[in-house]
C-alpha cells in the first residue's frame, strides 16, 4: 500500500428508491494496492454502492472519489483506470463472449487486432473457447461472471470494481479468479469486491467493510475482524448484522 | 481512441442485430428477408418515382401545394417507427456503455447515426426527391440541400424522443401505458377511415395550420420562393431538435431504472392491495389443495406480469376498436349481423388475444416455475388444470368487461346476448385450451413476462392456429347456421350443446395425452425452456 490517495473513497454516499434509503450515508476508504472485500446480507445496498462507485447509477447524494479523482467531475479519466464485473444486467446479451470482451477491450481505446488476440486469450484461460458462437444471453450465471471477469482484465487496470464474481462459477474457475486477482493485487492493482462466499474474502482480502440496510456497520483489517483468531468473518458478520437467531428457536416443529 | 470507440459500438450494434435475428428458425429468417427485400423493393421504387416526379418541372405546382403535408408524413413515419422498434430489444442499449470511458458528445452523436437505421424507409424516398429536384430546372440552385437539413432535424428529434420513450418504459407500470397507448394509437387511422373523422377532428386541424411548421417551412425552401426567414426557422428547428435530444440523452443517462420501478412504501396496505388480496385467495376457499394452490399461484403471478396486463387490456379496448367500424359502420344497418353480434364478436377476438398469454404455451410463460412442477409431488394433470381453469377465470371476466363497456357505450348488451357470449366463448375456450395443453407440451418457447411485444407462442405454432381457429370456430357457426336455417333459438342452444359435450370429450383427451407426453418429453421441455432471455429458475 502507498501513501498515494486512496483507490476508493465515499462519503455520506446515499441512494433512495422510492421512500426507502438503499444506502444511507455510507462512509469509506479503500487504500490504494488492497484487496477489499464489501460485505452485507441481502439487499443490504452492495450492488447499488458499487453500481454508484461505476457511474452506473447516479447517488442521491454524497460524494465519490476513485483513483484519487472525483466523480462523475473527473469520470473519463478514472473509467480509463478501472475494471469492472457488473451485475447481469450491464452485460450485452446479444454478443458472444468473444465479441463482448474485443468490444469492452475496445471501449477502452486498444486497437482492434490486440483486442482479438487478448479476446482469445482471455477465452482459452477462462474456458469459454468451447462454443465460440454462443451469446452471453446463454451463458449460464457462472459463465456470465466469467466473461465478465476476463473483460475487466484485458486493459490491464489499475482499480477493479466487481460485483459478486464468484457467483455461480466452479471451484477450477473461481480458482483461477481468485489466482489472477492476487497477481493483479501483487502489481500494484487495488480490489473492491462484493460477495457473499466469506471463506473466500477472509481468505483473499486484506480489509473488509460490512453493511447491513445500507449503512456501516464495520470497516477493518482483517486481522482485527478475526479478534485474535477467536472468530472468524462469518461469526462476525453474523453478529453484525443482527442474524444469529439458529432456526431451531424459532421452528420449533423442524 | 474516439474513432475507435465510434466504430466498436457501431459494430457492436451491428452484430447485436446480426445475432438477435440470424439464430432463429431458418424458414422463419427467409420469410423475413422475402418481406424486407419486398418492403425495401417498393420503396426503392417510390423514391424512383418521385425522383421522376421531383424532376418534372411541370409538377412544381403540385409539389409546392402537396410538399408540405407529403414531408409531415415522412415526419409522423419517422417518428413513430423508432418507437415501436424501441421495445423489441434487439440492439444495444447505449446507456450500459456509459460505465465505460466514453463522452457524453460521442454517445449523442452514435445515437443520431443509429437513428438513420431505422429511418432508412424515408431516407430512400428522400434520397428520390432528392435527385429529382436536382434534374427540376424549375428547383434553382443548392435549394433541394434542405433535404439534407430536415433528415438531420428528424434524426435529433428521434434520438431525443427514443430516450424519453425508454424513461417512460422503465417506469413503473410504463411499459404497459405505453404500449396500450401506441395499440389504440395503431388502431385510430382505420377507425377514422371508416367512420369517418369526427368534427372535432376537422376543427383541431384547422387549428394546426401553421405556416411556419419544420415541415411547411422544409418544403417551402425546396420548390417554393425563397425567404430568409424559412431558412432561420429551418436551422431554428434543427437546433432545437438538437436540444431537445441532447436534454433528454442527459436526462436518460441519469436515469435510474430501479429507482423508477421502486414500489412506494405505503403500495403494500392499499385498498386495492387489499381487495386483490381476497380475490386471490377465492380458490383456495372453493378448491382444496393443491388445485386450490396452483390456481392460486397463477392468479397472482398472470394480473402481476406486464405482458398479460396488457393483452387482458387490449381485450376490451383494442377489440372494442377494431371490430368498431365493422359493425357500426356510418350508414349502415344497426339490426346487421355484425351489429347484432358484436359482443360475441369482440369477445372471440379478445379470446384469440388472451390465448397467446393465457393457453398457446403454459410454461414458456412461467418457465421459472415449470422445473417446480416435476419435481413437486402434484400430478401434472392437475397442473394443466389449474392453469386451465385460471384463464378461463380470465375470458370470463374479459368477456365481463367487455359488456360492460359496451354498456357503458349504449351499445345493444341484453342478458340473453352476454348469457350467448358466455356459451360460445365457453365451447370455444374448452377446445382451444385442449390443443394449447398438446401445444404447451410439444412446442414450448420460453417466453419473458416482462417483454410486451415478442410473440408468446412457437413460429410453426402459429402457423398450425391459422388452421385451428376456424376448425375450433365449427361448433360455433354450426350453431348460428341452425338458428338461421331453422329461425329458433333452441336449435342454436342444442348443436352449442352438442359442441359443448364434444369440447368436453376432446379436453379430456387432450388432457391425457399432454400428461403423458409431458413425462415423456421432460427433458426436451425443461432444455427448450431454459434457453433465451428473461427469468429462470431451471
Amino acid at each position: 500500500m502507498t501513501d498515494a490517495p486512496p483507490a476508493v473513497r465515499v462519503e455520506d454516499l446515499r441512494k433512495v428508491y422510492g421512500d426507502k434509503a438503499a444506502v444511507d450515508g455510507l462512509s469509506f476508504q479503500v487504500p490504494r494496492g488492497c484487496f477489499f472485500g464489501f460485505l452485507g446480507p441481502n439487499g443490504a445496498g452492495k450492488t447499488t454502492t458499487i453500481r454508484m462507485l461505476m457511474g452506473a447509477a447516479p447517488p442521491t447524494s454524497g460524494t465519490v472519489e476513485l483513483l484519487g479523482l472525483p466523480m462523475p467531475e473527473r469520470g473519463m479519466e478514472i473509467k480509463r483506470q478501472i475494471g469492472l464485473v457488473p451485475d447481469e444486467t450491464l452485460l450485452f446479451d446479444h454478443l458472444t463472449g468473444a465479441e463482448y470482451i474485443e468490444f469492452v477491450g475496445r471501449m477502452y481505446g486498444l486497437d482492434r487486432a490486440l483486442c482479438r488476440s487478448r479476446a482469445r486469450e482471455l477465452l482459452e484461460l477462462f474456458e469459454l473457447d468451447a462454443q465460440p458462437r454462443k451469446l452471453i444471453a446463454e451463458y449460464s450465471k457462472g459463465m456470465r461472471k466469467r466473461a465478465a471477469m476476463a473483460a475487466a482484465l484485458i486493459h490491464r487496470p489499475q482499480l477493479f470494481l466487481m460485483d459478486e464474481p464468484f457467483e455461480g462459477v466452479d471451484a477450477v474457475g473461481a480458482r483461477l479468479m481468485k489466482d489472477i486477482l492476487l497477481d493483479q493485487v501483487r502489481n500494484g492493482a487495488t480490489i473492491f469486491l462484493t460477495s457473499h462466499v466469506l471463506e473466500v474474502v477472509e481468505r483473499l482480502c486484506q480489509r473488509v467493510a460490512i453493511i447491513a440496510e445500507g449503512r456501516l456497520v464495520l470497516e477493518a483489517d482483517m486481522a482485527d475482524v478475526r479478534a485474535g483468531g477467536s472468530e472468524t468473518l462469518e461469526d462476525a458478520f453474523v453478529r453484525l448484522v443482527g442474524a444469529e437467531r439458529g432456526p431451531s428457536s424459532v421452528l420449533n416443529w423442524l | 481512441m474516439l474513432l475507435i470507440q465510434a466504430r466498436a459500438i457501431l459494430w457492436a450494434q451491428f452484430r447485436s442485430l446480426i445475432n438477435f435475428y440470424g439464430r432463429g428458425n431458418y424458414g422463419m429468417l427467409a420469410f423475413t428477408v422475402t418481406m424486407s427485400c419486398l418492403w425495401y423493393g417498393l420503396l426503392v421504387f417510390g423514391g424512383v418515382a418521385s425522383s421522376m416526379v421531383a424532376a418534372d418541372a411541370r409538377q412544381l405546382p403540385m409539389l409546392r401545394r402537396t410538399g408540405g403535408e407529403a414531408l409531415f408524413f415522412m415526419f409522423l413515419y419517422w417518428q413513430v417507427v423508432p418507437i415501436l422498434l424501441a421495445s423489441t430489444g434487439a440492439g444495444i442499449d447505449l446507456r450500459r456503455v456509459a460505465v465505460y470511458p466514453v463522452s457524453r458528445g460521442q454517445i449523442f452523436f452514435l445515437e443520431v447515426l443509429l437513428r438513420l437505421t431505422t429511418g432508412v424507409d424515408m431516407l430512400i424516398l428522400l434520397i428520390g426527391a432528392f435527385v429529382g429536384l436536382c434534374m427540376n430546372p424549375g428547383v434553382r440552385g443548392i435549394r433541394p440541400l434542405v433535404l439534407l437539413v430536415w433528415v438531420i432535424f428528424n434524426l435529433l428529434l428521434a434520438t431525443g424522443l427514443r430516450d424519453l420513450l425508454g424513461r417512460l418504459l422503465g417506469r413503473r407500470r410504463g411499459r404497459e401505458i405505453v404500449m396500450i397507448g401506441l395499440v389504440l394509437l395503431a388502431a385510430l387511422p382505420q377507425m377514422l377511415f371508416v367512420v369517418g373523422a369526427p368534427p372535432w377532428v376537422h376543427t383541431m386541424r384547422a387549428k394546426l395550420e401553421f405556416a411556419w411548421w419544420p415541415w411547411k417551412v422544409t418544403a417551402r425552401l425546396a420548390v417554393d420562393r425563397f425567404q430568409w426567414a424559412d431558412l432561420f426557422l429551418v436551422f431554428a428547428w434543427t437546433a432545437a431538435a438538437a436540444a431537445f435530444g441532447w436534454w433528454q440523452l442527459n436526462r436518460s443517462l441519469h436515469f435510474d431504472a430501479d429507482e423508477a420501478r421502486a414500489t412506494p412504501a405505503g403500495a403494500a396496505s392499499t385498498l386495492t392491495h387489499r381487495l386483490l388480496e381476497r380475490l386471490y385467495t377465492i380458490p383456495s376457499l372453493l378448491l382444496r389443495d393443491p388445485l386450490g394452490a396452483l390456481i392460486e399461484k397463477e392468479l397472482r403471478f398472470l394480473s402481476r406480469a406486464p405482458r398479460f396486463r396488457i393483452v387482458f387490456l387490449m381485450g376490451f379496448s383494442f377489440g372494442l376498436l377494431i371490430w368498431l367500424p365493422l359493425a357500426f359502420r356510418a350508414g349502415s344497418d344497426s339490426d346487421s349481423f355484425f351489429a347484432r353480434n358484436y359482443l360475441t364478436m369482440v369477445s372471440a377476438y379478445a379470446l384469440l388475444l388472451l390465448g397467446e398469454v393465457s393457453f398457446w404455451n403454459v410454461f414458456g410463460f412461467d418457465r421459472g416455475a415449470a422445473l417446480n412442477y416435476f419435481v413437486l409431488p402434484v400430478k401434472f394433470s392437475r397442473v394443466l388444470i389449474a392453469k386451465n381453469i385460471t384463464a378461463a377465470v380470465f375470458v370470463f371476466l374479459e368477456i365481463s368487461v367487455i359488456a360492460l363497456v359496451c354498456f357503458l357505450l349504449r351499445m345493444p348488451v341484453t342478458l340473453g346476448k352476454l348469457a350467448e357470449c358466455y356459451a360460445v366463448a365457453g365451447v370455444m375456450t374448452l377446445l382451444l385450451m385442449a390443443i394449447g395443453n398438446l401445444g404447451s407440451v410439444y412446442s414450448p418457447r420460453p417466453v419473458n413476462p416482462g417483454h410486451s411485444w415478442r410473440s408468446a407462442s412457437a413460429g410453426r405454432f402459429q402457423a398450425l392456429l391459422m388452421l385451428i381457429y376456424p376448425v375450433v370456430s365449427i361448433p360455433v357457426l354450426l350453431a348460428y347456421l341452425a338458428r338461421y336455417a331453422f329461425q329458433s333459438h333452441w336449435a342454436f342452444i342444442g348443436v352449442l350443446a352438442v359442441g359443448a359435450v364434444i369440447g368436453v370429450i376432446v379436453y379430456s383427451v387432450a388432457l391425457d395425452s399432454a400428461t403423458e407426453a409431458v413425462e415423456r418429453r421432460r427433458e426436451q421441455v425443461l432444455t427448450a425452456l431454459s434457453a433465451g432471455e428473461g427469468p429462470v429458475t431451471t
